[in-house]
């Protein structure tokens, strides 16, 4: 796990893709600050958590495109998968290599809320506890975007069919508007939904359900994950 | 070392192998000879446990590769037909990383210098993988399946993309490798095969159709003998002559290539040595033998008649 995480950090810092996001990254969450923090002399940092959350639906799966369709297009996931490592070990190093470029590009927010915080009136408490629920939803994205990954060999396509997952995932308790909003559908796709969990956070309550929803989200991709890797063998 | 036994892979309703079993001594260099598409390189996928098998069952001295595959693992080096080499990393970086994936624990330094002299790759050690030629990738492809050195190794055409030069040398190396190790070596250069190999499985459309030493094999089909015999004389008499000695199934004609003679190109029946025979009668005839060569069959030769056969006995049952 070890080896393969920290090779996937390396290639992170060695591709201008990263150093590209990374950029896009500061520049927008930047604007968003000045807007909700600085110019409307606001303390709290819950704006500009859902905005990224919003923009994280997009950086993330160009952050995990390649994890698993570039090895299968170089071959070089003869070497992993012949090498004295279980499937899950190599999953996770890679879910993780990804999972920390996310706090990488979050540990800037960290700074937001610290210049708040000294010029401000920051809710601290609150504050972390919204700061928690980034870095799980963060991992739930990078689940997803692991696992299609391993689907696809093409990274456009394992991009954008992430992309796609994530937004009907994130927004799906929008999706019961389309049949008038009957309140048996709303509640089914609420509960599925990543942004509907978020609130909790948002409103500064530590909900363990949530913190328990996100972990088994992303358990479970990265379960399919494993499992899909496993079947390509089979088949 | 290696014993595979009643194997069989299917892709959906596809049957890739079948019924292939062939057992791999320790110390031994197989040699595994297949046209493109044959399953040579499924089956060094399966041996590896980079495929699993739908039936049968391949053991790693002694251990079940589906059931162990870690342990198993630890025992093979392998090369796979393209290289695994990650293009952004410098040779030096890749083995490093392939030396902590294989969690190898021979002394780091040593070990490494000692897999880049061997394989020829120390003076590139600090250069992008991307930057080196196809030869160059081939061999830290070959490096990589050398560290942590594996008592079995798996090479799945280890000379292609490689110059005249570097051929020998890998062959050479590969000769050097086979003394304490087990080999398995796959290949459509039959030529390196019977250079390097003590024994040759042939297989063709999945199936195993011959599995011998190159010496025997050769031997074992040289059933349908030739003879390519240079004449002196007149054209339509040397050809009664030849028709009327026993054992001569037919003639070819080859042409003039020497001034009043003729090349034939004789097929003899199994079991005749047809060559006093022919000697008296066209000496009776004054026809003087100008040359006189027996063409053996060559692995070439036998590699090509065992995967046609095949091909023939299936379009048949069609």
């Amino acid at each position: 796990m070890k080896a393969v995480f920290l090779r996937e950090i390396k290639a992170y810092f060695n591709s201008p893709l990263m150093y590209i996001l990374m950029f896009i990254f500061l520049v927008v969450s930047f604007i968003f600050y000045l807007m909700y923090n600085i110019m409307s002399q606001y303390a709290s940092m819950m704006p500009v958590m859902y905005s990224l959350n919003t923009m994280f639906l997009f950086l993330v799966p160009m952050l995990t495109m390649r994890l698993f369709s570039e090895e299968k297009t170089q071959k070089t996931d003869q070497l992993l998968f012949t090498s004295p490592n279980s499937i899950t070990s190599l999953v996770m190093g890679k879910f993780f290599s990804a999972f920390f470029v996310f706090v990488i590009m979050m540990s800037l927010v960290a700074v937001y809320a610290l210049i708040t915080a000294i010029y401000g009136n920051l809710d601290i408490a609150s504050f972390l506890i919204m700061y928690i629920g980034e870095l799980l939803i963060g991992a739930s994205f990078v689940a997803v975007g692991l696992f299609v990954s391993s689907v696809s060999t093409n990274l456009i396509i394992s991009a954008l069919v992430s992309f796609g997952l994530l937004l009907i995932f994130y927004f799906s308790e929008m999706i019961p508007g389309i049949f008038g909003n009957p309140e048996w559908l709303v509640k089914i796709f609420s509960f599925f939904s990543l942004s509907y969990r978020f609130d909790n956070f948002g409103m500064g309550l530590l909900a363990w359900d949530s913190i328990f929803y996100y972990l088994s989200f992303a358990g479970i991709f990265i379960f399919l994950t494993i499992r899909m890797i496993d079947k390509k063998r089979w088949s | 070392m290696i014993e595979i036994s009643h194997l069989y892979k299917n892709y959906g309703k596809r049957t890739v192998l079948s019924d292939i079993s062939f057992t791999v001594n320790k110390g031994e260099i197989l040699g595994f000879l297949g046209p493109n598409g044959a399953g040579k390189t499924t089956t060094m996928s399966i041996i590896t446990g980079y495929l699993s098998y739908t039936e049968g069952s391949v053991k790693i001295a002694g251990l079940e590769v589906l059931d162990n595959p870690l342990e198993v693992k630890k025992k093979i080096g392998y090369l796979p037909e393209i290289p695994p080499v990650y293009l952004d990393m410098t040779v030096l970086e890749y083995l490093k990383f392939v030396y902590e994936l294989k969690k190898v624990t021979l002394d780091f330094e040593a070990h490494l210098t000692d897999v880049m002299n061997k394989v020829g790759i120390f003076d590139v050690r600090g250069r992008l993988i991307k930057h080196l030629s196809k030869g160059y990738r081939q061999r830290v492809g070959f490096a990589s399946a050398l560290i942590g050195n594996p008592e079995i190794l798996i090479l799945d055409e280890p000379t292609v993309g490689l110059d005249p030069k570097q051929i020998i040398e890998i062959r050479n190396l590969i000769k050097e490798l086979g003394k304490s190790k087990t080999v398995i070596i796959s290949s459509h250069i039959l030529q390196e095969i019977s250079a390097i190999c003590d024994r040759v499985v042939i297989i063709n459309k999945g199936k195993i159709v011959a599995e011998d030493s190159p010496e025997n094999l050769s031997q074992l089909h040289t059933t349908k003998q030739q003879l390519t015999v240079r004449i002196a004389g007149e054209r339509q008499a040397i050809k009664n002559v030849l028709e009327s000695v026993q054992g001569v199934r037919k003639i070819k004609e080859v042409g003039i290539k020497e001034n009043d003679s003729y090349d034939f190109i004789i097929d003899v029946e199994g079991g005749f040595d047809v060559r006093k025979p022919l000697f008296n009668a066209l000496s009776s005839k004054n026809m003087p033998i100008l040359m006189l060569t027996s063409t053996k069959m060559s692995l070439e030769d036998v590699f090509i008649e065992l995967t046609k056969s095949v091909e023939n006995s299936k379009g048949g049952k069609k």
